[in-house]
């Protein structure tokens, strides 16, 4: 992982935009493994990231 | 599937430059600033879209014409190699942030709703049609039929007219063109276009769609297209334009912002209860109802685009510790919200107070009394929040940072100009609107409400007693009162002819607090549940405790009228109460 400098501040989301979505989907890699388990426990918790924000009229 | 994965990957996280952050905090953000949000959002939906991918393994033998979820992915793939900024266009279309966490639901077991699995899942192969048309790559798949259409997103929708009940269809698409075959009838289907608009102005140039088309434009289930007549359509983009006129003008960086940020407009029918709003999963849509003004238009489009900014912050970086504890008030809000929303309110509120700071005063003074009302009511409720907000043990760091920020910007739009008026009206509007949401969703410590009862009982002193629960609840928060002292601020000519009109609220805003007094004693009398009554009772007495804890003055009212066998007056338990309310 790169180093953090105080100009930036550190993130646990992965960044996929570099790769190829053929390669993202054949990828195993264990920090990879561990964002899918997280992203699918995140939702089976009922944290679905849709929330809506509203206002009335 | 097809296979490209040879090499190894390193794979890094997002960093989100420092200078981003700050200039969040201090509102408007430049178009580097929204790259760098969009950019984590992208990381996210192919998170997701991996995440999908791998959940709907074992629901594979259940998905019929859909079971193939490999072969859309090549074709994804293979679209991508073609145009990689397309096919990144096409994931990020709004509604496909919608679709996704939907599917993603079905996929691991929490079904959003009835909505058919097969038709949910399908989505992923509309979206690989999408992409390859759009590419200009031949394919021929299968893709969910949903309310009669076949909807691709970020490219329109093909209106299929069977005239029976079909829930997929194949889509062939090659250098001749597209083609749908539905119940063994292969036909070349019209296609309703998503209608892109381009706003300019000053130099500045915003290109949106106005989605009236995708099932998920609105954030939830799939719904029916609503194609907007011509005339209708003319409307709105009459009013963009004029909107985006204004905004270039008065508020340039906000025009930056949304020029780099905006990606959907979402029409809504003018008979719904919703101003405008927007979603976590989709980044840079909007959605509202018709505007009557650009002004209004603007206001919304400001103010939903910090919610798109908020959300991208918070999957970056943590500003709160994530609770979804729903318990606390949001002035703007009925319900009881978690500390993320009380963060999202402030910070899209104060953006809106700061847009009206510039509004009010480009308006001739005959008109410009919505503005100042907007502007106070606004900053009064975002200065009460950012008041709970300081000190919450649930804030990080950065969270206390927003909050401060937020804070700063309050303090530089403060009042000027012929504000008492408004401030006046909006001080008893949040009152108002406070203690309506204390004796909904505040439920007292029982043994506290005891106590008090029994002193009242024996004659002895009043006392502090612990703080309540909150138990959001579903009565509701409609207030007559609240509904008059609006229609004064916003409507001076209408609420004249109501102002005479009897009752204890109106005697309230016309000022006459003994009349008000009396006529919410004699509705307690008869009705002591009454939540407006209460309210209103508090703000005619001027009673601390009935303001601040409308609940328990209540609940001791109903426990020594259960303990006693008679009711005591109102107005003497909440004098009795204010003296341990101090």
């Amino acid at each position: 992982m790169a180093v953090l400098s105080p100009t930036e501040l550190p993130s646990d989301l992965l960044d996929l935009t570099s790769m190829s979505l053929a390669e993202l989907r054949e990828l195993r890699e264990p920090r990879l493994d561990e964002e899918i388990r997280r992203a699918v426990g995140r939702v089976r918790a009922g944290r679905f990231g849709d929330s809506i924000q509203g206002q009335r009229d | 599937m097809t296979s490209g994965a040879a090499r190894p990957v390193g794979l890094t996280t997002h960093r989100l430059p420092r200078f981003v952050f700050d200039e969040i905090c201090s509102g408007p953000v430049s178009s580097t600033g929204i790259a760098i949000l969009r950019k984590g959002q992208h990381s996210l939906r192919r998170l997701r879209l991996r995440a999908f991918a791998e959940a709907v393994q074992p629901l594979l033998p259940h998905l019929g014409p859909f079971a193939d979820v490999d072969h859309a992915w090549s074709l994804l793939a293979d679209a991508e190699r073609i145009a990689p900024a397309v096919v990144e266009e096409v994931l990020m279309h709004p509604s496909v942030g919608v679709w996704l966490g939907r599917a993603l639901r079905h996929a691991v077991g929490v079904a959003p709703d009835a909505t058919p699995l097969r038709a949910e899942v399908g989505g992923f192969h509309a979206l690989a049609a999408a992409a390859a048309l759009r590419c200009g790559l031949p394919c021929e798949i299968p893709v969910p039929v949903v309310h009669g259409a076949v909807s691709l997103p970020s490219v329109g929708a093909f209106r299929l007219d069977t005239g029976f009940p079909v829930g997929h269809a194949v889509f062939r698409h090659d250098t001749s063109g597209s083609t749908l075959t539905a119940l063994g009838e292969t036909r070349s289907v019209p296609l309703d276009a998503v209608k892109r608009h381009r706003s300019t102005a000053r130099g500045r140039t915003v290109e949106l769609a106005f989605d009236d088309l995708d099932p998920y434009r609105e954030f939830g289930a799939p719904i029916r297209a609503r194609p907007l007549g011509e005339a209708e359509y003319d409307e709105w983009r009459k009013l963009m334009d004029e909107a985006w006129r204004l905004l270039t003008g008065a508020h340039p960086a906000w025009a930056e912002e949304l020029a780099a940020g905006l990606a959907t407009v979402i029409p809504l029918d003018a008979a719904r209860d919703v101003f405008a709003a927007s979603s976590a999963a989709a980044f840079g849509s909007i959605a509202m109802s018709p505007k009557p003004s650009a002004v209004k238009f603007g206001e919304a489009l400001v103010h939903e685009l910090q919610h798109s900014k908020v959300n991208a912050l918070m999957d970056l970086v943590d500003l709160d510790d994530g609770s979804a504890d729903e318990r606390f008030y949001a002035p703007w809000r009925d319900d009881p919200r978690p500390v993320a929303g009380l963060l999202h309110g402030v910070y899209a509120f104060v953006s809106v107070v700061e847009y009206w700071d510039v509004q009010r005063h480009r308006l001739p003074a005959d008109l410009a009394a919505p503005a100042h009302f907007s502007h106070a009511l606004r900053a009064h409720q975002v200065g009460e929040a950012v008041a709970a907000l300081r000190g919450l043990a649930e804030l990080t760091d950065l969270g206390r940072e927003f909050v401060a920020a937020a804070s700063v910007r309050l303090a530089a739009c403060a009042p000027v100009g012929p504000a008492a008026e408004p401030a006046g009206t909006v001080a008893l509007l949040t009152d108002v609107h406070r203690a309506t949401w204390r004796l909904r969703h505040a439920r007292p410590d029982r043994s506290g409400v005891a106590a008090l009862a029994d002193a009242w009982a024996d004659g002895g002193a009043a006392h502090p007693v612990r703080g309540p629960e909150i138990v959001p609840s579903a009565q509701s928060g409609d207030s007559r009162l609240a509904a008059l002292l609006r229609l004064r601020a916003l409507d001076p000519r209408r609420h004249g002819r109501v102002a005479d009109e009897g009752g204890p609220d109106a005697a309230l805003v016309r000022g006459d607090r003994t009349a008000a007094a009396t006529g919410f004693l004699a509705r307690l009398r008869a009705a002591p549940h009454d939540v407006p009554s209460w309210v209103g009772l508090g703000l005619a007495l001027d009673s601390t405790a009935l303001r601040r804890t409308p609940e328990l003055v209540r609940s001791v009212h109903h426990r020594i009228t259960a303990r006693t066998g008679a009711a005591p007056d109102p107005d003497r338990l909440a004098a009795w109460l204010d003296q341990a309310a101090g």
